[in-house]
């Protein structure tokens, strides 16, 4: 007893050495059936991915993640009518082979699943309601030209590119995907002013492969019909040579799947639960878009 | 219930005190001030006291006291401050007029010598015992004598008490007892201040060289503060030296900075300090890894004396932080952004003694807080916050009798908050004006002088675009049970009408309350003892237990949940705070207990703190009861101070010496349970957009993976523990007018890598993938060096 008080602060002293270990068990994994799916009206149901979820630090084979058995029915909710979907072994998604089954503006579909997981039955369901007709890109009256990189007007402002779009009624979510097609190390913009890259041996391993694919958005904007701009900066191309670019007008699932299912990690490192339109034991995403594709080039000087 | 038993309690106080009293009208009174004879700076909480009678009391912030109800006669009034020598005098009282007293007290050693306590004249447990609950007391020397990072900081050194705790080394918010940052009412000289932080909230912006006096409650605060729902850091700068010109000036690898003082003639004294950073201009220039950032605070403090019944103090603070971030320094065109942020805050407070037994104090204070950011050449991005308060306050105090003394005040705010942010597509554009109108009773009665019982009623009106009315009750008790121990209690219901959106590295948002979100209440309940320990040990141990409503935390999926309030040129203007929070409800409870020694070769204290914070909203985790981030179960702080010399001859049996020249080493020891953390349950693959999606996720040629992480229950895991040593070595050597002190600091003298949050990174291969966890560590070792003079 009579040295007990140094003993307990030597012992709290050399606890500040050392190194904190997190350990992280999946006692907190739950198994879910995770979507991956849009419906485009007037096109065919091709690539309703169904896949699995699985505990962190596993390692995973690519055969065991799709539920190729699962039961998968998409409803047309206007008409009432039920359409299963099959399992693409090429594709790894399910589609749906009748022809019979048009998407149409403006309607509501169901997609319902079944799955079986860890020997656990699942099921989940998601509704979206396709944007009515309306949005289109206007390219005439849209600044998407072939441009050199950064170009500065007399003025000294730097001109962008800029897409003008009309507007689905009901609809005021728009985003806008732009993928590399040229991109390389031999393309990569070194001298932009948004890059830390010297030269191509300042990359890590392919870490330009992470470049090749931006996307930007524009949210809540007027339900009614009219027109709108979206101007692109230049951080967005980080690359020389082509780009195409699919502006969306997309559903409420859509947007709120964007805007935070990759935002679950906050600044100080905490995770917190995304917005997800999907009921029962599912997450992902079902949404759907009216899609319009522009392509862009960004001409070397 | 609460608030018709403390009414009960005060009518019942009220009755005692006017009916229980004598009626003669033949007494008198001795007031006046106290101040510090080298420099003429007021001293709070000295005591004052008649020998051979009960009769006693303290002075306030102003250096204020008064014994009123004197029954003419001759008294020897006695005055004692830890640090000074004892002042006696012998005073006849007679009816009229009643007796004013300057005092002037000595120090106990001479300018510029670093205090050596030997023992203090008032009882620890008499100390003990005029302490209101919960309430903390640090002088600028305790504060300078915890090692933190590169240099004294008060907020950081307030983390080393139990109860009040940091959410990271990346941080100098204040988490006590449960409670967030802006639950906590930061006043400086009066003025309140928002957003109280240097370099991303690394550091404080309070110039530790400024201040005089520091009070921190944890809890239970009276009547005369409100608007917070959690604590109160009260500071006081100095005044400045009356006598003669004084100056410190200190530089550390953080910043240089000075503190000046100056009579202003015979009416009063000047100060005024000023600190900034000098890397931006020193290693800047040299090193492209070294953003151009840089922060200033300074302090200028004018005290006018225009005599015993009227004094005047003039106080300004502010603090400013700028970044200039360029992405590539090497490119052509420049792209970036700017960022500043800082305060504002302006005081004038006239104090004016009515009559020896009605005390006043009235403060006219502005503060403002702005930050704005600007993206340069990279996205057409912009932001402007900025909350402003001015403010019109009164307090009185009403010394009616030994045993009973009333304070009574008032206060006006008119607030003004507004962010605005821009960016192609839309823009937020907030603006809240609201008025905050409350008034407040508090009656001190001393039934005998084992008891001591505070009452008080808080009445708040808050106009916004909605109006909210409340009530805070609030009651505390001392009861001195044995000759060493004191009992204490205290309960309160506490209202608060700013809502804070806190935004890690960025400067908080304020919002008021409007017509989306109400006021937040919470109730406390406090218990506890104190116990005197042989003459240099005091142990203090208090139990807590508060409940919080409408509480407000941003809501991270904001994105998806705004509203526009309006349209303009086609595109959403976000104008009101529809769609920001999560609402829900909480409670905190706790025990913590300090064992503290103020005097001797070594000093410092032990605490240590029990506690589990718990919120329940309806929006986060299905709803379920969890800990916020801030949760710690258990936290151990050892705070320890040792004049090496005298500490070496206590071993050795010897004599204490005020040496010329003498080390002091510093320790400050924190172990604590680690965070609550919410770790993804699982991975799932899916794309970004409909038309990226790579390879399915898996590595190869198209290496793009789409793993989206996917969280259940919110802040199920825990960190590890954490654990951190700092250490100093201070040489001060004094010479015939100045002094020197060359210092040097270990922040995390162990190196410990503590956990500040975890990622994943995903290893992919053409046929499977894992995920790897990766630690992000907070801060190593660092060992800063510095050198401080006095003069």
């Amino acid at each position: 007893m009579k040295h007990l008080k140094y003993i307990a602060l030597i012992s709290l002293l050399l606890t500040a050495c050392g190194t904190g270990v997190v350990e992280v068990d999946d006692s907190n994994y739950e198994p879910k059936i995770a979507i991956d799916g849009y419906l485009y009206p007037h096109a065919p149901v091709t690539n309703i991915k169904i896949t699995r979820n699985f505990p962190l630090n596993t390692s995973l084979l690519r055969t065991n993640i799709f539920l190729s058995d699962a039961n998968v029915v998409l409803t047309d909710l206007a008409g009432r009518k039920d359409y299963p979907l099959t399992f693409n072994a090429q594709t790894f998604a399910f589609g749906y082979e009748g022809e019979d089954l048009l998407i149409e503006y403006g309607h509501a579909y169901k997609l319902s699943v079944d799955a079986i997981i860890d020997g656990t039955e699942l099921h989940c369901n998601a509704t979206t309601t396709v944007p009515v007709a309306g949005f289109k890109i206007l390219q005439n009256e849209s600044k998407i030209a072939p441009s050199p990189y950064f170009p500065e007007n007399a003025d000294g402002s730097i001109e962008k590119w800029e897409y003008t779009f009309e507007r689905s009624p009901d609809t005021g979510f728009y985003a806008l995907s732009i993928v590399s097609l040229d991109a390389d190390t031999s393309t990569f913009i070194y001298d932009s002013p948004y890059s830390s890259f010297k030269d191509a041996s300042d990359f890590e391993e392919e870490e330009w492969k992470d470049l090749i694919y931006n996307f930007t958005w524009q949210q809540d904007l007027q339900l009614k019909s009219g027109q709108s701009t979206l101007p692109l900066d230049w951080y967005l191309f980080p690359f020389y040579g082509k780009y195409r670019t699919i502006l969306y007008a997309g559903d409420e699932n859509f947007r709120d799947y964007l805007l935070t299912a990759w935002q679950v990690q906050e600044i100080d490192g905490n995770f917190h639960e995304p917005i997800l339109h999907i009921e029962g034991d599912g997450i992902g995403i079902f949404g759907s878009a009216i899609a319009d594709t522009v392509f862009l080039e960004v001409l070397r000087d | 219930m609460v608030l018709k038993r403390i009414v009960f309690v005060c009518l019942i106080i009220i009755s005692h005190a006017l009916l229980g009293e004598e009626t003669e009208n033949k007494f008198s009174s001795i007031s006046g001030y106290v101040f510090d004879k080298s420099t003429g700076e007021a001293l709070i909480g000295a005591n004052i006291f008649l020998k051979g009678t009960e009769r006693g009391t303290s002075t306030n912030v102003a250096g204020f006291f008064t014994i009123p109800k004197l029954v003419p006669g001759t008294y020897t009034i006695s005055c004692q401050y830890i640090g000074y020598k004892t002042w006696s005098k012998n005073i006849v009282v007679t009816i009229e007029p009643s007796e004013h007293v300057q005092i002037n007290l000595e120090p106990e050693t001479l300018k510029g010598q670093e205090i050596v306590v030997t023992a203090e004249k008032k009882r620890t447990i008499d100390q003990l015992f005029s302490k209101p609950v919960s309430k903390v007391e640090l002088s600028s020397r305790d504060i300078s004598a915890i090692p933190q990072i590169a240099e004294a900081d008060l907020l950081r050194a307030l983390q080393t008490l139990p109860g009040v705790l940091p959410v990271s080394d990346f941080s100098s918010a204040l988490y006590i007892r449960g409670g967030t940052p802006d639950q906590n009412l930061f006043l400086i000289d009066g003025a309140d201040v928002y957003n109280p932080e240097h370099a991303f909230g690394i550091f404080s912006t309070f110039n530790t060289d400024a201040i005089k006096s520091v009070e921190l409650s944890k809890g239970g605060f009276g009547a005369e503060y409100g608007g917070r729902l959690s604590s109160v850091l009260d500071i006081t700068n100095i005044d400045g030296n009356r006598k003669e010109f004084e100056g410190t000036t200190s530089i550390s690898l953080l910043s240089a900075k000075t503190t000046l003082q100056m009579p202003l003639g015979s009416i009063g004294s000047l100060s005024g300090s000023f600190r900034r950073t000098y890397f931006d201009k020193t290693l800047g220039p040299h090193y492209d890894e070294i953003p151009d950032y840089y922060f200033y605070d300074s302090n200028v403090k004018a005290f006018f004396d225009f005599g015993p019944k009227n004094k005047l103090t003039l106080s300004w603070f502010s603090s400013y932080d700028d970044l200039n971030v360029n992405f590539n320094p090497d490119a052509d065109v420049k792209a970036g952004f700017l960022y500043d942020w800082g305060n504002k805050t302006g005081s004038a407070r006239w104090t004016h003694l009515f009559s020896p037994q009605l005390f006043a104090n009235f403060w006219l204070t502005g503060s403002v807080f702005s930050s704005n950011f600007n993206f340069e050449n990279v996205v057409d991005v912009s932001e402007k916050n900025e909350i402003t308060d001015f403010t019109a306050k009164g307090n009185l105090q009403y010394y009616h009798s030994t045993k009973f003394k009333a304070i009574f005040g008032f206060e006006h705010k008119w607030l003004d908050g507004s962010y605005y942010q821009h960016w192609p597509g839309g823009k937020v554009d907030v603006t809240n004006t609201p008025q905050h109108t409350s008034a407040y009773l508090t009656l001190n009665w001393n039934p005998s002088p084992l008891w001591v019982v505070d009452t008080g009623l808080r009445a708040h009106y808050f106009n916004s675009e909605k109006d909210y009315f409340n009530l805070s009750p609030r009651l505390s008790v001392k009861y001195r049970a044995t000759d060493t121990i004191n009992l204490k209690t205290a309960i309160g219901r506490y209202h608060q009408y700013l809502h804070r959106i806190e935004r890690p590295f960025f400067a908080d948002i304020w919002s008021t309350s409007n017509a989306f979100q109400s006021q937040s209440d919470a109730s406390h309940f406090i218990a506890g003892f104190e116990k005197e320990l042989g003459q240099f040990f005091s142990l203090e141990a208090e139990a807590y237990y508060k409940d919080y409503t409408n509480l407000y935390s941003l809501d991270q999926n904001l994105g998806a949940k705004v509203v526009p309030g309006y349209y303009e040129n086609d595109e959403p203007v976000y104008s009101t705070t529809e769609g920001l929070f999560h609402k829900g409800d909480g409670n905190s409870k706790g025990f913590e207990l300090l064992f503290r020694k103020n005097s001797g070769a070594v000093t410092g204290w032990f605490g240590y703190s029990l506690a589990a914070t718990k919120y329940t909203i309806p929006t986060i985790n299905q709803g379920e009861e969890f800990a916020p981030r801030h949760d710690r179960t258990s936290t151990i702080n050892l705070v320890s101070n040792v004049d090496v010399k005298n500490a070496w001859r206590s071993l050795r049996n010897r004599d204490h010496k005020k040496d010329k020249g003498r080390y002091t080493l510093g320790l400050n020891l924190i172990y604590s349970t680690g965070q609550p953390i919410t770790t993804p349950s699982s991975v799932y693959i899916t794309s970004t957009m409909p038309d990226i999606e790579g390879t399915v996720g898996f590595g190869g040629d198209n290496g793009f993976s789409s793993f989206a992480l996917y969280p259940t229950t919110i802040n199920k895991y825990r960190l590890p523990a954490y654990a951190r040593l700092d250490l100093s070595l201070t040489y001060f050597r004094q010479f015939k007018n100045w002094s020197m002190a060359p210092y040097l600091q270990i922040f995390n003298a162990g190196n410990r890598k503590n956990v500040w949050f975890i990622q994943y990174k995903d290893v992919s291969t053409e046929e499977s993938i894992v995920q790897e966890v990766e630690e992000t560590n907070m801060l190593p070792l660092l060992p800063t060096v510095g050198i401080r003079f006095e003069f």
